[in-house]
């Protein structure tokens, strides 16, 4: 990890919501490579990342933390060891409305495994609203399948509120003893 | 036949409540406008008949000398976990955790020594004494029966009682074979057919106010341990008195026998719906919670199977995930306590995270979480590797334990495995830190 230079990667399938996630926490209006989908992807929303989303968060002593989001096409995955190199941590965002959200989460536990052994995960489930089904306890039930105990929240992508739960719960879980000065 | 001076909503006794934490006395105040028909009303220090005074609370002793020294006359309600023998011919005693038909007993009592002696309030606490003897507990409360016989203090013909009261009257129970606790219908040697709609669930087999006084023999160690149980009482509560404990049992039958559930108490209808994992409540949720703190006695609850087609009525009343519920209840009801029997040493593990976004924030809760997830560490020991007071953890392990999420391994499970190695610095703790710095808006 650079001095001063400091990543967070957000990935996840197509329309998880990651745009709307770096967009609800970024200071500055996030950079995106939206393109018109012309793909399978049309079928879920008109534009897609085609290569990132990007987004910042200005730290104390003029360092910054860097948010990126990994395009969601399985096609672009040969970018995710590029994307990952020097990250804190994972965020990783399920859409709970796709035909099956587990295959989504096996997939992208395996695709990150080595990312994740080094660093941290941290799960958001959106969509919850408009299905219910599967419920938060049989994905921690996948989750145990991989020997893992990590934050699993649902959460709305355009919430700043529930993002910034979500990245607290990665921090926490890379420290628990950490503690933010009074 | 009713007195002129019948203490009637038109004409509510004013009562000043000193020394409670805030949301005690929000509880009360609900209480005296939803349970008791506006006939107490809260009022300001000078204009009341009478005080209620929480003698747990800071420089209490204070607070009642400075108090009683102004109001000479007025009848005082003192309350607190540990016995007070009042010394003024006008003052009460009430025990914590505070029981509504005790304090309804007690306050009917003090407002008859209001204006002379003279009694003013209708008797809410009599129908509630109609009530006990249909249960066959019989015998009024002993400060009621003290009353009746002396002049002046007599009870007077009533009318009966408000509507809203008739919710809170106990249902008698039908006899049933002996079962496991609060477990209903789930078999046992022979298989049973499906219970019926309808049929009404022992939640708490033995009463819990049936107690025993402990033998002649074990009061002198029992008194030695006085110290010891006060200090212990200020961070141990008993789930089972209060609506956390009713609607815990009630939701572990509703999902051992998939079936909705009905509870009725002092309180509108709740039903808990295991499929959805949901709970229905046709009161306004702030007022439930608001409910949190009023010790509950079983005769007054009743848990009944629901048909299975029923459905919530799409007007009125509300669902929410049963977690979401529990876990808020949990919170305000524990108050940075932890269930009776809990050992602090036990090293204590969370199943899962809980879903922390959708649940009422806990101080620390993330932290909490992170550690519990991770490492199994006691209460004592997780208080001090987050360095934190121990009511945060307190609160979060009894909402989380609530909500089935706690694990414990024994000590002497642990003893055979090698020591948790207590989470270290991390690498970058420095970054870390400022990045939740500023994500909580401090630090750019």
């Amino acid at each position: 990890m650079s001095e001063g230079n400091y990543k967070l990667i957000f990935t996840g399938p197509v329309g998880a919501g990651k745009s709307s996630a770096i967009r609800a926490i970024s200071d500055t209006p996030p950079v995106t490579t939206d393109a018109t989908a012309t793909d399978m992807t049309q079928n879920i929303k008109e534009t897609t990342t085609v290569a990132m989303d990007y987004g910042t968060l200005q730290l104390e002593g003029g360092e910054f933390l860097h948010l990126y989001g990994t395009p969601g096409q399985e096609r672009f995955s040969f970018m995710w060891d590029i994307l990952t190199k020097g990250g804190i941590g994972l965020i990783l965002l399920l859409d709970n409305t796709r035909p099956d959200p587990f295959h989504d989460l096996r997939f992208f536990l395996n695709s990150f495994k080595g990312f994740i052994t080094t660093t941290q995960l941290a799960i958001g489930v959106t969509q919850m609203d408009r299905c219910a089904n599967p419920p938060l306890e049989k994905y921690h039930e996948q989750m145990r399948s991989f020997g893992l105990k990590v934050p699993l929240f649902e959460v709305d992508a355009r919430r700043r509120r529930d993002i910034i739960v979500l990245i607290e719960a990665l921090l926490f879980s890379l420290a628990p003893n950490l503690k933010v000065s009074a | 036949m009713s007195s002129p001076l019948d203490n009637d909503p038109a004409h509510p006794l004013r009562v000043t409540v000193l020394g409670m934490e805030q949301r005690a006395y929000s509880t009360l105040e609900l209480f005296f406008q939803n349970l008791c028909q506006n006939r107490y009303l809260i009022s300001g220090d000078g204009q009341a008949d009478i005080s209620i005074i929480d003698m747990d609370a800071a420089r209490a002793n204070e607070l009642y000398n400075e108090h009683r020294g102004r109001y000479p006359d007025r009848p005082i309600l003192l309350v607190s976990l540990t016995e007070i023998r009042p010394e003024h011919e006008k003052e009460r005693f009430l025990a914590k955790p505070i029981r509504p038909e005790m304090l309804l007993s007690s306050l009917e009592e003090l407002s008859r020594l209001v204006h002379n002696g003279v009694p003013r309030t209708r008797g809410l606490q009599e129908g509630v004494e109609h009530r006990e003897g249909e249960t066959g507990t019989g015998q009024p409360p002993p400060e009621v029966e003290s009353l009746q016989g002396k002049p002046g203090n007599q009870l007077h013909t009533l009318p009966s009682l408000p509507p809203v009261l008739d919710v809170v009257a106990p249902t008698p129970r039908r006899k049933q074979k002996p079962r496991p606790a609060g477990v209903a219908g789930d078999g046992g040697e022979t298989p049973e057919p499906a219970p019926p709609t309808g049929e009404i669930i022992p939640l708490f087999p033995r009463s819990r106010s049936a107690k025993q006084d402990p033998p002649e023999s074990d009061r002198t160690e029992l008194a030695e341990d006085e110290e010891r149980e006060r200090h212990k009482a200020s961070f141990l509560y008993e789930p089972d008195e209060y609506l956390q404990g009713y609607i815990q049992q009630a939701y572990r039958i509703a999902r051992e026998e998939r079936r909705n559930i009905s509870l009725k108490g002092p309180w509108r209808p709740i039903v808990l719906l295991p499929e959805s994992r949901e709970i229905w409540v046709e009161q306004s949720h702030a007022h439930l919670y608001a409910l949190s703190n009023m010790a509950i006695r079983p005769e007054d609850v009743t848990v009944t199977r629901l048909d299975p087609q029923w459905s919530p009525p799409k007007e009125g009343g509300s669902l929410l995930p049963v977690d979401q519920f529990l876990w808020k209840l949990a919170v305000r009801t524990a108050r940075g306590r932890i269930p009776a029997g809990t050992d602090l040493r036990a090293p204590v593990y969370l199943y899962h995270w809980p879903n922390l976004s959708r649940l009422l924030p806990v101080q620390h809760g993330l932290r909490i979480a992170a550690l519990w997830t991770r490492y199994p560490v006691s209460l004592m020991e997780a208080a001090t590797i987050l360095n934190i007071r121990p009511k945060y953890l307190f609160s979060f392990y009894s909402a989380a334990s609530a909500i089935g999420l706690i694990g414990h391994k024994s000590r002497t499970e642990g003893d055979h495995e090698p020591p948790q190695p207590p989470p270290q610095q991390h690498e970058h703790q420095g970054l870390l830190r400022k990045i939740l710095s500023r994500l909580r808006g401090r630090g750019r």
